[in-house]
């Protein structure tokens, strides 16, 4: 570059950056050199602090400076900086805007903890390596808009980018590596690297909210464990419990493993009792005990009196949660108290009617409720069940019978009484896998 | 309310399995180890030992022992990583280092570990040449089969299967006792440290530290060690895994150098590779030994075969972010699929090209692992004692100062090994 080329700026119009609405790539601007405002040569930009609080366009806070002299890293404010580009990083100081070393809490460092770690795309629902981060210079601020998991953001990074666009247009100008950038928006980005634990909370709790619970768990499997440990402890207790729900139970074991006793029963206490029954009986036996002694004294017997039956049997896939109407309801009054006990039970297909005593005296679905006159006693339309279960049949004997009268859910009975209800979900999860 | 919970747990799974739980527990840790190990006694490693034992007689044996050593401090290292950080060495280089770093790193791996992916494929041509079958037949068969294993395999059978091969490499010991060998005489070369300062003798010992530390071992270790979810509780176990892993293959090797020096050096013969050895031995220690040779030989190359195109495009593809794993179906992880079987098809269709220059292509290999391993090193002492990465089990001072200097020995002696090999 000749000096005639050269851009000076007038020291007055500093504060002004020079290009307004500008996207630029974090790895253009990392280890270049930081000028104060004498002109003197401060040292090279070795990271960048971006404020993790604010969801869609993070704004850069601070600079990490390794400075010339004595290499060491200092801290510098972003309200120091007069202009950031890739020639060079100017300050509106000289020596003594370098600051010692610190992190805010609400702070996360692009350099270390993104750049080239995994993240989780939660829109695509993907662990991705970041390759770049592409950032927006807008009103004197810097921003991040977006992180590069393409290949174009490799290349650049390898420092190619110019020889392989020039060799390519040559030869296949149309080619989709020229045209298509792999962008993830920042705000669908979950960064994993352990940071500061109260953004990452909020940051999980935002944007894992939009990943479906089977996605969730195939993420947890794809990441590296640390990083599998980072999400999972942030992660609410719902999604928790969802996700560990669609693990397999090898990565079940791990990841309860990876919590607090009392925040696994949390989490446990949170899933169907079957399921959670089921996730126990995988479970170490002093693990399951611990984590049993946690939980909530009502929903640990429950679990408990469900591990008492074998695996692979009805006992055992039963949900103790399921809709009872009592057999002099009328219509109108069934159809209001499936609509106060729906909060707590997962399938509202079939309607059980059970004596005080806990005895099954009929069935009728959610169908027969609605297409009824309203006066009609329940037990008027209410009809025999074709196959009561016994808590020890097989799950293959279930899944024939749930096939032979076209049933969605199986009531599980002992000596009359009725003591859960097994639905054709858990069957087919167990005659596929089991 | 505790109390009632052991209780019913403890009711919910009869105690009559202890014994074979805590061997299920024990098998859920150990392989990687052993598995890493018995790999590198592929074919150019049983090369260099039947070189070792047919130009040297017992004179080298000893220095299989700080060569055991050496390899028990570095693969410790490894699967200490690989535990502490649940990561793969190829990551955890790209999160500390960078791309640059990274991308040349795997580059010359993956130059490498072509270069061993063919001569495990011309293992497995040679091997089978002594029992009569053409190279044109069991060179594409063994490339189906072992793509096939691997893609339509699970990983545990395929694990399975590895411990297994591992079993095979009695094939050796037994070849050596075949051999009858002088058993004072190989006792004095074992524990007595002699050594011809001349060139053949130093490039042998060179040669014999360069085949048995090897850069690819490292990322398979660390790798296999993570997919395995190896917990820190469970480490001394794994670290038993690795250590007797060292210790049996160096038994392997110590016995296919006694099997070739009771012989070949005795009857003052001179083998070029390893189906030379195989074949020398016929006349000399009886066509079983002959036929355990070879056939250690073959097992030997199909088990290395099976792992470094599978390991290597692993490391490839997680360092990048590429979608990884036999788990993934083709259009997930087109560039997983792509690498691995092009590492498969470009390995063995180079062996079956005539007139192609194999010895050289084979040195070529060498090099670029001897070019690596000091890279490979000092990134992992770098790691080891980073203590961010590895908290309270980074490398200690003293531990730190022994793998330093390990690593310098090693350096200069690849160092060594290059240049005997490039003059």
């Amino acid at each position: 570059m000749t000096g005639a080329n050269r851009i000076w700026y007038p020291r007055t119009v500093q504060s002004r950056p020079p290009q307004e609405g500008t996207f630029v790539f974090l790895s253009e601007l990392l280890g270049r050199p930081v000028v104060g405002v004498s002109g003197v040569r401060l040292g090279r930009v070795v990271d960048f602090l971006a404020d993790a609080s604010e969801p869609a366009y993070p704004k850069v806070t601070a600079l990490r400076v390794k400075t010339s002299l004595r290499a060491e890293i200092k801290r510098v404010e972003w309200a120091d900086v007069a202009a950031c580009e890739p020639r060079e990083t100017r300050l509106k100081r000289d020596g003594e805007a370098l600051q010692p070393l610190k992190l805010l809490g609400n702070e996360i460092p692009l350099a270390q903890d993104v750049l080239d770690r995994q993240i989780v795309d939660t829109d695509d629902a993907k662990v991705e390596r970041v390759n770049d981060l592409h950032l927006l210079r807008a009103r004197g601020e810097l921003r991040v808009a977006h992180v590069d998991v393409g290949f174009r953001g490799l290349v650049r990074r390898m420092g190619w980018q110019s020889a392989v666009d020039t060799l390519l247009k040559a030869v296949r100008p149309n080619a989709l590596y020229l045209r298509k950038e792999q962008f993830v928006p920042w705000k669908h980005v979950q960064p994993l690297a352990a940071g500061p634990s109260k953004v990452r909370l909020d940051l999980a709790r935002r944007a894992m909210a939009e990943v479906h619970p089977s996605d969730l768990a195939e993420i947890l499997e794809d990441l590296d464990r640390r990083e599998r440990a980072v999400l999972f402890r942030d992660l609410p207790i719902e999604f928790a419990a969802d996700a560990l729900e669609e693990s397999e139970p090898g990565l079940q074991r791990e990841l309860l493993r990876m919590v607090e006793p009392a925040k696994a029963a949390d989490i446990v206490e949170e899933m169907q009792p079957d399921d959670a029954a089921e996730l126990l009986s995988e479970l170490p036996k002093e693990q399951t005990a611990e984590i049993l002694a946690a939980m909530d004294p009502p929903d640990a017997r429950i679990v408990e009196e469900l591990l008492t039956y074998d695996e692979n049997t009805a006992g055992r896939m039963m949900n103790t949660e399921f809709l009872r109407l009592s057999p002099a309801m009328t219509a109108q009054q069934a159809l209001q108290s499936v609509r106060d006990q729906a909060r707590e039970v997962a399938q509202v297909h079939d309607c059980f009617v059970v004596q005080r005593d806990r005895r099954l005296l009929g069935v009728l679905s959610l169908r027969d409720l609605l297409l009824a006159n309203p006066e009609v006693p329940v037990d008027a339309i209410m009809h025999e069940h074709p196959a009561p279960l016994d808590p020890g049949e097989r799950a293959a004997r279930v899944a024939e019978l749930a096939a032979k009268y076209n049933l969605f859910s199986l009531p599980v009975e002992r000596e009359g009484k009725l003591l859960g209800v097994v639905t054709v979900d858990d069957v087919l999860e167990k005659v596929l896998h089991g | 309310m505790a109390d009632q919970a052991v209780t019913t747990t403890g009711r919910l799974k009869p105690v009559t399995a202890s014994r074979w739980a805590r061997f299920a527990a024990v098998m859920a840790v150990i392989g990687p180890g052993i598995i890493t190990a018995n790999v590198d006694n592929d074919a150019g490693g049983i090369a260099t030992y039947s070189q070792a034992g047919a130009d040297f007689g017992y004179s080298l044996l000893w220095t299989l022992i700080p060569i055991t050593l050496a390899l028990i401090l570095v693969q410790e290292m490894t699967a200490r990583m690989g535990v502490v950080t649940g990561k793969g060495l190829s990551d955890l280089i790209r999160e500390r280092f960078g791309v640059k770093a990274t991308f040349y790193v795997l580059l010359a791996l993956l130059v490498a570990n072509l270069g061993n992916t063919m001569a495990e494929f011309i293992g497995v041509a040679e091997s089978l040449e002594i029992f009569g079958i053409s190279r044109w037949v069991s060179v594409p068969c063994v490339a189906v089969i072992v793509w096939v294993l691997v893609v339509k395999g699970t990983a545990r059978i395929v694990e399975r299967i590895f411990l297994i091969a591992c079993v095979f490499y009695v094939a050796y010991v037994v070849a050596g006792f075949l051999a009858r060998p002088d058993w004072h005489e190989v006792a004095l070369g074992s524990f007595k440290p002699t050594l011809a300062l001349n060139g053949p003798a130093l490039t042998m010992v060179v040669t014999l530290v360069g085949t048995t530390i090897a850069p690819w071992m490292q990322f398979y270790l660390q790798s296999a060690i993570v997919e395995k979810g190896v917990q820190i509780e469970d480490y001394s176990l794994s670290r038993l895994d690795v250590v007797v892993g060292c210790i049996v293959t160096d038994v392997v090797a110590f016995f296919i150098v006694l099997a070739c020096g009771a012989t070949i050096f005795k009857a003052g013969g001179h083998i070029e590779s390893a189906k030379d050895a195989a074949v020398a031995l016929r006349p000399l220690a009886g066509s079983w030994a002959s036929a355990l040779f070879a056939f250690g030989l073959f097992n030997a190359s199909l088990f290395a075969a099976s792992i470094l195109p599978l390991s290597t495009t692993y490391y490839v593809c997680e360092a990048f972010g590429w979608e990884s794993g036999i788990d993934k179906r083709r259009e997930e992880a087109p560039q997983f699929y792509f690498l691995y079987t092009a590492m498969i098809v470009v390995g063995a269709g180079l062996v079956l090209i005539p007139g192609l220059p194999l010895l050289k292509i084979l040195l070529l290999s060498q090099t670029a692992n001897g070019v690596l391993l000091p890279f490979i090193l000092i990134f992992m002492l770098l790691l080891a004692g980073d203590e961010r990465l590895m908290g309270r089990y980074r490398n200690g001072l003293v531990l730190s100062a022994i793998a330093w200097l390990t690593t310098i020995a090693l350096i200069v002696l690849t160092a060594l090994m290059l240049w005997f090999t490039l003059r």
